[in-house]
């Protein structure tokens, strides 16, 4: 399908929006959709139109953001880490061509890309790869600070504070996360979950301003931002919680405003056509489990 | 050096996290109050700095903690953008290829050769051997590929793939005094063999790292007081 292109302009400041058509297919429990995202500038600068496509694996698009740039981002439809960076790479408006990973039979390209770990994701900018997701965020917020909203703040306290909170959900979240899906005994898994509900509890904290009066709509403030993106990974993760481990991470007494967050972050346009389908990663995340454990 | 106002640093002289925050303000030429910490009894401002994980390093910026080292050397880049040499390159890739690799250095290569220090047999000693050796083959390609023939990692001068791999050699020399292990051997890792030696002359190194004795002695004091440790408890 040829992707069309709509422009808009706006004098309020970035925002998002997205056009009439959608397609979605559904296949072997995967989402494949294309979406035409527009990118509403402040009125400061003229309107900018760009399209963007997000691609069904092997299908080719037209993802070209500047005559010969070209990216490319190698990732598995559940990855956290993956989706960390096709959400920024959606909220910059740029366009790129995504390449679904099997990790049994893992591709030359990947590889070649990421020789030392050989882990997902790998973005490829004009032939050139980038590795790990933290660093690659970095790298798209820098390599194209002109296009699109910034993903880290200005203010260089709350860069700090924000690089500060992405360490804690990859140290914290994601690694006692792991460690209590994978447990092979009571004791740890009672250990690891304890740390995991202590790391969202402080998340969830994260979203009340600093005087605690006050909401926050996004950890970014009242746009989404870097933080937003890197846990935005993990949101289908916690939300299965529940059916993988037998534990409550989330509920609306202890977690409303991680609640909140989640279904706010899941409607905007840079994430709607992306984030995994939770059944599917249930069942996913079931079965790899069962497999590890046999081969224990 | 100009002293800054209100700039204080709460550390552990031999703690590698808080070694390369200390060589960022020397390479800027930053001032500071440096307060060292006792992190077998925790301090009311260490507590109160750094409340979600009571770690060092911890920079307070007129009154305002940052956390986390890499934080904190990337804070000291920004802030200081106009004073002393760049510690982070301009090259958006290139600064990517320098975060990836300390992203590796601190998560792979730290990680192994604490678990020498740790290793509860013989046989998970030689593991985590192995597993530093394999990291410091890594860091050797990437010298290679990162200095292009100049004297560090990021050129003709330090920067930060330097300062973050630098702040561990310490414990390198560490190992090699009470474990007879060594780390960086010339014939296996002949690059980063005299990168070592070169970045162990630069002012960073000598006005910031300490005698490796100290080390020798904390990690004794360690020893006796906890048996098996993470990284965590260990150095920060």
């Amino acid at each position: 399908m040829a992707p069309h292109v709509l422009a808009s302009a706006l004098s309020k400041p970035i925002g998002f929006r997205q056009s009439a058509s959608l397609d979605e297919v559904r296949s072997g429990g995967l989402r494949f959709g294309s979406s035409h995202l527009l990118l509403a500038v402040g009125s400061s600068l003229p309107p900018l139109r760009i399209r963007t496509a997000v691609a069904a694996a092997e299908t080719r698009t037209e993802p070209l953001l500047a005559a010969g740039d070209e990216l490319k981002v190698l990732g598995t439809w559940r990855s956290p880490f993956a989706l960390r960076v096709r959400l920024a790479l959606n909220f910059k408006g740029l366009g790129y061509e995504y390449l679904e990973e099997d990790l049994d039979n893992k591709s030359d390209l990947l590889l070649q890309s990421n020789p030392v770990t050989k882990k997902l994701p790998v973005l490829i900018h004009n032939g050139v790869p980038i590795c790990e997701s933290l660093v690659i965020l970095e790298y798209i917020d820098e390599k194209f600070a002109a296009i699109g909203p910034s993903l880290l703040p200005a203010d260089l306290y709350e860069r700090a504070m924000a690089r500060f909170w992405a360490t804690y959900i990859d140290s914290k979240l994601v690694a006692q996360w792991l460690k209590m899906f994978r447990a092979n005994t009571d004791k740890e898994k009672a250990e690891a979950t304890r740390e995991t509900i202590e790391a969202v509890e402080t998340l969830e904290g994260l979203l009340l301003s600093a005087d605690g009066q006050s909401k926050k709509p996004f950890f970014g403030g009242d746009d989404p931002g870097y933080v937003d993106v890197v846990l935005a990974g993990m949101i289908a993760w916690m939300q299965g919680t529940k059916a993988l481990c037998g534990v409550e991470l989330l509920d609306a007494a202890k977690t409303p405003l991680l609640l909140e967050w989640m279904e706010r972050f899941a409607e905007l346009d840079a994430a709607k056509l992306i984030m995994p389908d939770l059944d599917n990663l249930v069942e996913f995340a079931k079965v790899k489990r069962a497999k590890m454990m046999n081969q224990n | 050096m100009a002293r800054e106002g209100g700039l204080r640093l709460l550390g552990l002289t031999v703690s590698p996290f808080v070694v390369r925050v200390r060589m960022a303000l020397q390479l800027k030429g930053i001032g500071y109050e440096y307060i060292e910490q006792d992190l077998f009894t925790k301090g009311e401002l260490l507590l109160v700095s750094n409340r979600v994980h009571k770690k060092v390093p911890v920079l307070i910026h007129d009154g305002k903690p940052v956390c986390e080292s890499l934080a904190i050397v990337h804070y000291v880049d920004e802030v200081w953008a106009a004073t002393g040499p760049s510690i982070l390159p301009a090259d958006p890739y290139e600064r990517a290829d320098a975060r990836f690799w300390a992203a590796y250095a601190d998560s792979k290569l730290l990680p192994a050769w604490v678990g020498i220090m740790w290793a509860a047999t013989e046989e998970e000693k030689a593991e985590k051997v192995g597993d530093t050796l394999t990291a410091i083959g890594h860091l050797e390609e990437a010298f290679g590929k990162c200095s292009k023939g100049k004297p560090f990692f990021a050129g003709d001068s330090v920067g930060y793939l330097d300062l973050v791999l630098g702040s561990q050699l310490l414990w390198f020399e560490a190992l090699r005094k009470m474990f007879g292990v060594v780390v960086i051997e010339e014939g296996k890792a002949p690059l980063l063999s005299a990168w070592v030696k070169r970045f162990g002359q630069t002012d960073t190194a000598k006005e910031v790292v300490p005698d490796v004795d100290i080390a020798v002695q904390y990690l004794k004091k360690l020893q006796s007081h906890r048996p098996g440790s993470t990284v965590a408890q260990l150095l920060s």
